[in-house]
């Protein structure tokens, strides 16, 4: 049975992604978008190396192991730990935005463009057609061609990745200006949304409006990556909003690992608290 | 005494949150690592090496600063000719009142006294809570002051890491990948 598969991993705060596609002959791929990684919280290459485990991969001989890694935006909670998860895996490609200042996106351009266990990197955005990712389809939702935000947030890979009729949508940190451009983009069969920058009021709200809620399916499950520390996300309005619109929602922070799986037709939910 | 270069990666000016994200490069290292070591009361103690987190405050030779571009990969190759070793980033947060406002902006380059910097990375690691790390800083807030010629080179490094990827990426056609008329 083909399967889609997307952990939302618990790395204390900010944001790290698993993606695992699976063929009926139950051949794998795997995707990571962000890390949060730092020199005493290897949170990612845990969880991940401990998957790989568990799916008899030789890590050493399987090099490279990810078809892709994504750094959604320039932002330190996003990227650090990206190289060494590079450096150990190894990946097909590396896709990342365009940026006005690239921050700590320098130092991993810098080895992209130096190191074998990066096969490929290029900036990506709406006009870019992603391989195949095994049995689902991949496509960048933001940015536009040649856009480039001040605001480092709405710079974010807004990505959809898609099994049979059902999409799961990983949206960074984009925030409602973001959303005001790309709301007639988000499926009608969404099956997972990830909830942008942490479930802060910025990426939920425009105003007191909801930015994106109205538009994302009433039966799409929502992923919230937390940032408890120091910014107390998600904040509270946000989640207030998803109970009075009775939302089926799930935050790390008090769930841990988050995990959305699609055979394609349906969505199911696991979670470790 | 040490100071820590950082480069800010976000300022953030939200209610009730007034603080700045920075990022440091540190010089990491995950596998045994012969040759090493390390003294305690002036005494060599020769070691295997298993695991290395140190962080990088200066170049090679006598500079105290990377006032070039060069200053940086030159420090970051030789690093990285040891298998082993990598250069990475990580990050602290500093509450904003520390920083001069005319130069508090994404991509520019402080530099932290290491009193402060140990005071950060203790808020960070969850070591010390928010209201004492704000109240210790209030005590240290001259620590910080602006570097304008390693934020240059800084930019600079920057920028010729990205131009090498744009060459790369002219060099290689076949590689890129495709694009579509977006409706």
């Amino acid at each position: 049975m083909k399967k889609l598969t997307v952990t939302l991993i618990d790395v204390g705060w900010g944001d790290s992604i698993l993606l695992e596609s699976e063929t009926t002959q139950g051949k794998k791929y795997y995707g990571l978008i962000d890390s949060n990684d730092s020199a005493n919280s290897k949170s990612s290459y845990i969880f991940i190396k401990r998957q790989l485990e568990k799916d008899g991969v030789d890590i050493a001989a399987s090099k490279p192991i990810f078809e892709f890694i994504i750094l959604t935006h320039a932002h330190a909670d996003h990227g650090q730990g990206l190289k060494w998860l590079m450096k150990t895996f190894g990946t097909k490609n590396f896709w990342y935005p365009k940026s006005l200042s690239l921050s700590s996106l320098a130092e991993l351009i810098r080895y992209a463009n130096r190191s074998s266990s990066v096969q490929w990197h290029q900036a990506v955005d709406q006009a870019r057609v992603l391989p195949d990712f095994g049995p689902a389809k991949l496509k960048v939702l933001w940015p536009a061609e040649d856009v480039i935000e001040d605001d480092e947030n709405n710079n974010s890979i807004v990505l959809e990745a898609k099994l049979g009729q059902i999409s799961f949508l990983l949206t960074g940190d984009a925030e409602a200006e973001v959303w005001d451009r790309i709301n007639n983009k988000i499926p009608n069969k969404t099956g997972f949304f990830k909830v942008p920058h942490h479930g802060s009021v910025n990426g939920t709200f425009k105003g007191s409006q909801p930015a994106w809620l109205d538009h994302c399916p009433a039966s799409a499950k929502l992923g919230i990556s937390a940032h408890i520390k120091p910014f107390s996300h998600p904040h509270q309005a946000v989640i207030d909003l998803f109970k009075k619109h009775r939302r089926e929602y799930y935050r790390t922070d008090v769930q841990y690992h988050l995990v959305a799986s699609t055979d394609g037709a349906e969505v199911t939910m696991q979670y470790s608290h | 005494m040490s100071t820590i270069p950082v480069i800010i990666d976000s300022v953030k000016k939200a209610e009730r949150f007034e603080m700045t994200r920075c990022s440091y490069f540190s010089i990491q290292c995950d596998e045994p690592c012969i040759g090493w070591t390390t003294a305690v009361e002036k005494k060599r103690i020769p070691m295997i090496l298993m695991g290395l987190a140190g962080v990088i405050h200066r170049p090679l030779g006598r500079k105290t600063q990377f006032r070039r571009p060069d200053d940086f990969d030159a420090l970051f190759d030789l690093i990285e000719t040891n298998d082993d070793l990598y250069v990475d980033t990580n990050d602290i947060w500093l509450p904003n009142f520390v920083f001069e406002d005319k130069f508090h902006s994404r991509g520019k380059l402080f530099r932290v006294g290491f009193d402060l910097f140990r005071l950060a990375h203790q808020y960070r690691e969850g070591k010390l809570v928010e209201s004492k790390f704000l109240s210790d800083c209030k005590k240290s807030k001259k620590q910080v002051n602006f570097s304008p010629r390693e934020s240059k080179a800084f930019a600079v490094f920057e920028a010729f890491h990205l131009n090498e990827a744009k060459e790369h990426y002219r060099r290689n056609p076949k590689l890129q990948l495709l694009k579509q008329k977006v409706k």
